[in-house]
């Protein structure tokens, strides 16, 4: 579970986000949607401790972000579009690596690795050094430390940002699978509409530092008066744009 | 400050020393170049105290029947020698005397005898100035003396072209003190410009890592700020370690063959633990300024600018302080780096206290963890957001 309300943070003199409230709920996707600029990715820092919150409060599986960041970091898996991966060592000394620092012992962590290989795929990569990789299998070794220490909360931020078509859709369907995703709280931010109405039962559209619509996508559309989800994402959000 | 890593940290260090470690052609280019650096500063020294033979008078410590040789010493020339009277010629030799004279009881008397005369020249081997002075002296007297020597081998029917000498040149003032200063100077003075080159190679790492979206992978971990800067600062001095090592070795070598020769094994394995212990300190308090250096820099022109200042800062050290021609005061154990170096010093040359060593060693670690503790509040991603938003 996510809960966000009131959230403000400022970056230098610019106010990024203003006041926004949210709730991503535990064993569902929501989408976190705006153009670029909207405050996506800010949101997404705040979230997982990146960014402290200059206002309001932000709960992330029930450990406030401000005063237990922490508790928040050991229940989150963040993916981005940058991976950030060693690239002199293989994936399972990534992996390894990554599962020790989050007191996972070595046995525990080797089974926990070669079932998350085997259900992204990279088990024939598991030994090879990640600056081999091509940047789908570097964006699943990042999926996959993610989801190493067995978070309740994933954030997704702009993963397959960067992809290639089938790269994407690989990636896509990996966080399909109720496997992988399935009875987390699952945070996708994209500026792509037809992947998150895809993955998503619940979307969130920021526009200017604001919330401006929050809903499923029946009621995205209803709001909008549109007979489509993209239309009326089109029309809410870039009303909200041009009032900002 | 909670002092030690925890697990986290732990993994987090392992793994970038495992990822630097298999950056070998990194580690090779940065343990061959402070080789290479050294041998020019070895080289341009030699040819410094080559240039200052010209230009100081040679300092002759002279013991013995002064009085009994005023004649003979005024045949060197004034503006070349300054005669110091000594009780121990050997002890003022090591005391940085240039050459020590030993002269026998009634030599002009002698002279004017017409008897040979032998003086002993005392001198450290391989001193450029020792041997230019030997020279010198060995000319003026040589001249006189060998002219009377021959003169009485003449007398009593000696060919005096063979097997005649007027001087004892004693060319083994290799004294325990005079050796052990030489080491005691060198060895901190190369462990600190070591030490120095880790600045540069630590803030450019981390400045990488900051580019490659690795350190916001590192900030994800639920380990501390403090934690995640003690274990990128205690990877950096361990690959500066190793990084190190030819350096390290060859004034282990230098430290330990020469004190092992001269006071004894088990002054040599104290100066050879101190040069490790202190070794460890130069360069934790390097990677702790390589680390502040890193995460405050935005381009690689700014890590330059700063690791040239520190370098810079380390080698004024290194030359007044560990070759310097006068001791610190006792007092500056305390004061970071300047403390480890110049006590080290002592302890290598047989005059320092171990207390004042560990002293200016807690005092040097304290630094580094002062240092790593202020930038740790500086590693997170607010400042690199705001400064990749310029």
């Amino acid at each position: 579970m996510i809960q966000v309300e009131g959230l403000v943070k400022v970056l230098g003199e610019r106010r990024i986000l203003d006041g926004v409230t949210f709730r991503a709920p535990t064993g569902a996707v929501t989408g976190l949607l705006g153009p670029n600029g909207a405050g996506k990715t800010t949101t997404m820092r705040v979230l997982s401790t990146l960014l402290r919150p200059d206002g309001g409060r932000v709960e992330v599986a029930g450990y406030d972000v401000a005063s237990a960041p922490e508790d928040v970091r050991r229940s989150i898996g963040l993916v981005t579009e940058e991976p950030g991966l060693h690239d002199r060592l293989t994936v399972r000394e990534q992996l390894t690596y990554t599962a020790a620092a989050y007191g996972i012992g070595r046995d525990a962590s080797r089974r926990r690795i070669d079932h998350l290989a085997e259900l992204i795929g990279l088990t024939a990569h598991l030994d090879e050094r990640a600056g081999i990789l091509s940047k789908g299998n570097r964006q699943k070794v990042s999926l996959c430390r993610a989801l190493v220490h067995d978070p309740p909360v994933v954030l997704l931020d702009e993963p397959t940002s960067g992809l290639d078509v089938v790269a994407a859709a690989g990636l896509e369907q990996l966080l399909a699978e109720a496997d992988l995703t399935g009875g987390r709280t699952v945070l996708l931010s994209t500026h792509r509409l037809e992947e998150a109405e895809r993955r998503a039962a619940r979307f969130v559209g920021i526009a200017g530092g604001r919330v401006v619509v929050d809903g499923t996508p029946d009621e995205v559309m209803a709001l909008a008066g549109a007979s489509s989800f993209r239309d009326a994402f089109v029309h809410l959000l870039g009303a909200a744009e041009l009032t900002s | 400050m909670p002092a030690g890593l925890d697990r986290g940290a732990r993994a987090v260090a392992a793994q970038e020393v495992r990822d630097g470690l298999r950056g070998r052609r990194q580690l090779a280019i940065r343990a061959v170049l402070p080789v290479l650096l050294f041998a020019v500063v070895l080289v341009t020294a030699i040819a410094t105290r080559g240039v200052d033979q010209t230009e100081e008078p040679y300092r002759v410590a002279v013991e013995g029947d002064l009085s009994g040789a005023r004649e003979a010493l005024a045949l060197l020339p004034a503006d070349a020698v300054i005669i110091e009277p000594v009780d121990d010629a050997a002890v003022a030799v090591a005391g940085g005397a240039t050459i020590g004279l030993v002269v026998p009881d009634g030599l002009d008397a002698a002279r004017a005898r017409g008897e040979p005369a032998v003086i002993e020249i005392q001198r450290s081997v391989g001193a450029s100035r020792a041997r230019a002075a030997t020279s010198l002296v060995v000319g003026v007297f040589g001249d006189a003396d060998l002219a009377m020597v021959k003169a009485s081998a003449r007398d009593a029917g000696i060919d005096a072209n063979v097997g005649v000498a007027a001087f004892d040149q004693v060319d083994v003032q290799l004294t325990e003190r005079g050796t052990r200063e030489l080491s005691g100077g060198l060895a901190p003075a190369l462990l600190t410009l070591q030490a120095a080159l880790l600045v540069s190679a630590s803030a450019t790492q981390l400045l990488s890592r900051q580019r490659r979206g690795l350190l916001t992978a590192q900030l994800l971990l639920p380990v501390s700020r403090w934690q995640l800067s003690l274990a990128k600062g205690a990877a950096s001095l361990v690959l500066g370690m190793v990084a190190g090592a030819p350096v390290l070795v060859v004034v282990l070598g230098i430290v330990g063959v020469i004190n092992a020769t001269r006071s004894g094994v088990v002054a040599a394995l104290v100066g050879v633990l101190a040069c490790v212990v202190a070794s460890l300190a130069l360069s934790a308090l390097a990677a702790a300024l390589g680390l502040a250096v890193g995460v405050r820099a935005r381009s690689q022109e700014q890590i330059s600018l700063a690791s040239m200042v520190v370098v810079v800062g380390f080698a004024v050290v290194a030359a007044v302080v560990a070759l310097g021609e006068h001791r610190v005061f006792e007092v500056l154990a305390v004061v970071p780096l300047v403390g480890v170096v110049s006590t080290l010093r002592d302890v290598l040359a047989g005059e320092g206290s171990v207390v004042l060593f560990v002293v200016g060693v807690a005092s040097t670690l304290l630094a580094a963890a002062a240092i790593v503790w202020r930038t740790s509040r500086h590693v997170d991603a607010e400042r690199l957001v705001l400064r990749s938003a310029g």
